[in-house]
């Protein structure tokens, strides 16, 4: 069992007895310190999608599916290859990608998920850190009010909420599973 | 179980029953407009009142735990009545019911108006005391323990609502699971009546996060196959609404002359040399309340309000409970010639009407928050404390949707400015508060304060949202988002 905020892209979990797996989670903090998941979901029976959402601290029933320790090759419309370190190619679905596709890189490690020997998602460290591509400065004396601002990062342009002190070029942790800034990295 | 019945309005007649432990608490001068006659319901035979109760076969029951504070069950208890105006039957399960009851209007001052509805009309019913006569009430209850929980499961409700997302008891949760397949066929049969269970709603807090829309309205399939939607409170369509009704004499209100972003605002209360600027503040222990004062009572007094002699510049008000956050600060403020008032926990009904009473809200959480946005009054919020990231996220949602109604206006920055101030706990900007308090009582910031609350009560409330949506959830197929339009997926 794990709990809603711990399901990553590509856990598989039961719900009402059928096997989904997660293709998108977005974690948000309501109030209170309170948070809660929204999934998107790909039923694995019938392929039918849905989005549902969980108290953060829901326990789900997650199956423990086999996976492997890849590196991102190429893509080959519609499929993203991958490889892992006996040059063995795994294809997933481009639609199965879920947030993977904000960060991926040439040769970032990651794991393919199988489920009856079919690969069906692509799971992502928590962590990862990103160069940033652009970012508006921060202009000293601002009294705009403006606490946050929009960075784009590279290589695919994903924009993350980051600190006004962030600058172009820096390097900065996001957090996966939410999409956040977490720290700049020195 | 203890209970009461609350009616919902604003002028408050406690109606004890004899021989019965109801307590029904009867807005004498609201009966006319709200009481109903269910047709067919024995409970209401005899109450000649006009038939006005628009839902009157739906049943809500609303659960509530209290995790610090008023702000839960107050909360609950306001969307409680409001939703019982719209007609529904209303009953609130709460785990802390005497602050319900404090909350409750019940022990209000004696309103003006005819008496109580008088009990010798009311007639026999099979389940409530001899002599009660039921209205579109809020029906307070303890939380089901294990000797009561059974009442709870089998009384019948087409709604449940698990207040800002509090969990049920485990028997009541139970009993949302669908109906097993054995229970089915006999349905199909005719074996049996309708086993179907209730809606059931998460709410879930107030947040203007632009996220909020894509969270609202969601389903959530519970390993046991029960169904719960999702709500989010919140600004703009794509969320439930907003909290709470537009106040009596609000902004927006429907007797309210002007609709016109007037120069004297609604929110604005006539200053007089003498008479003190008042200030509300219901703040998190971290605020720097007595700077706050200090530095708004400077500002008034550079717009020329020197107040009377031996009078001081500013009151503050604050919750008499939370007068050990601040051990030192009767004494502070003293030495700024302001003075301080302790206000004892009343009932909701009061504590509204002092807030639309004072010339400037510093208030924090959710029901007063909104309170103070729907009220016309100049405002500051200060968020549920947080991890600082998270506070600024909620601070800068909201920032942005009134700049997005007020940045042209002038004082927005100012406005803005303070509120971010008082939002993380800072010190107060003195130079943002003088622009404010400028031309005090016909600032700036009464007509932001205005214009921000005219959008805020033409906006859908939360229970007229909640309104529109449940006769079409009762008969949307499993699966189907919420929405007035009830899309599937």
């Amino acid at each position: 069992m794990k709990i809603a905020q711990e399901i990553r892209t590509g856990n598989v979990i039961m719900i009402s007895k059928e096997p989904m797996v997660v293709l998108r989670s977005e974690y948000n903090k309501s109030g209170r310190n309170a948070a809660v998941v929204k999934m998107k979901l790909k039923n694995l029976l019938n392929n039918s999608g849905t989005e549902t959402v969980f108290k953060a601290d829901e326990k789900m029933d997650v199956l423990v599916l086999d996976r492997k320790e890849v590196t991102y090759s190429y893509f080959a419309d519609p499929m993203y290859v991958f490889m892992d370190e006996e040059f063995n190619q795994y294809e997933v679905e481009s639609e199965s990608m879920g947030d993977a596709l904000h960060y991926l890189d040439d040769g970032m490690p990651c794991e393919v998920v199988f489920y009856n020997g079919r690969a069906i998602s692509v799971e992502l460290p928590t962590g990862l850190v990103r160069e940033v591509a652009y970012t508006e400065p921060a202009v000293r004396g601002d009294t705009s009010g403006k606490v946050l601002k929009p960075a784009r990062i590279k290589p695919t342009g994903f924009e993350v909420q980051v600190p006004a002190f962030v600058e172009i070029g820096d390097r900065i942790e996001i957090d996966t599973r939410t999409g956040e800034y977490r720290n700049r990295v020195k | 179980m203890g209970r009461s019945l609350v009616l919902p309005g604003n002028r408050w007649r406690s109606l004890v029953l004899p021989g019965a432990s109801w307590c029904a608490v009867a807005s004498a001068n609201t009966l006319a407009q709200v009481a109903p006659k269910a047709p067919g319901d024995a409970r209401y035979e005899g109450c000649s009142q006009p038939n006005v109760h628009k839902n009157p076969s739906i049943r809500i029951h609303l659960y509530c735990r209290v995790i610090d504070h008023l702000g839960d069950v107050g909360a609950s208890l306001r969307l409680a009545r409001d939703l019982a105006r719209l007609g529904y039957r209303l009953r609130l399960y709460c785990d802390r019911p005497d602050l319900a009851h404090a909350l409750n209007d019940e022990q209000g001052e004696a309103p003006d108006g005819p008496e109580p509805f008088p009990a010798q009309h009311a007639s026999a019913s099979p389940d409530l005391p001899a002599g009660a006569c039921m209205h579109p009430v809020v029906e307070i209850c303890a939380w089901p323990c294990e000797t009561d929980v059974q009442e709870a499961v089998d009384a019948p409700a087409h709604l449940i609502i698990s207040a800002f997302g509090c969990e049920l008891p485990a028997q009541v949760r139970a009993s949302l699971a669908p109906p097993s397949p054995a229970r089915s066929e006999g349905e199909a049969s005719g074996e049996s009546g309708d086993t179907s269970p209730p809606l059931w709603i998460h709410l879930d807090y107030l947040s203007a996060e632009a996220w909020v829309g894509g969270f609202h309205g969601r389903p959530s399939i519970k390993p046991d196959g029960a169904r719960q939607i999702f709500v989010f409170p919140g600004f703009d369509a794509q969320s439930a609404g907003l909290p709470g009704t537009p106040p009596e004499h609000g902004p927006g209100a429907d007797h309210e002359a002007s609709q016109s972003l007037d120069p004297a605002p609604s929110g604005a209360r006539k200053m007089s040399e003498a008479r003190p600027l008042s200030i509300f503040a219901y703040a998190y222990a971290h605020a720097h309340l007595g700077s706050w004062s200090a530095s708004i009572a400077r500002a008034f007094r550079g717009q020329g309000h020197t107040g009377a002699a031996a009078h001081p510049t500013a009151i503050l008000t604050i919750p008499a409970a939370h007068e050990h956050q601040w051990p030192s600060l009767k004494a502070w403020l003293a030495t700024e010639s302001l003075g301080l008032n302790l206000l004892a926990q009343c009932p909701q009904m009061l504590w509204d009407e002092r807030l639309a009473a004072s010339d400037l809200l510093l208030v924090r959480g959710e029901d007063s928050w909104v309170f103070a946005m729907r009220s016309g009054v100049p405002w500051l919020w200060q968020p549920y404390p947080q991890e600082p990231l998270t506070l600024q996220r909620k601070l800068a949602a909201l920032l942005g949707r009134m700049e997005d109604c007020l940045g042209e206006l002038p004082g927005w920055n100012a406005w803005k400015i303070a509120l971010l101030a008082w939002g993380q706990a800072q010190m107060p900007p003195d130079d943002a508060l003088e622009v404010l308090m400028q031309q005090w009582p016909r600032s700036a910031w009464h007509r932001l304060a205005r214009q921000w609350a005219l959008k805020c009560n033409a906006a859908q409330s939360l229970a007229d949202g909640l309104a529109l949506w449940i006769p079409g959830q009762r008969a949307a197929p499993a699966g189907a988002r919420m929405s007035h339009h009830a899309q599937p997926l």
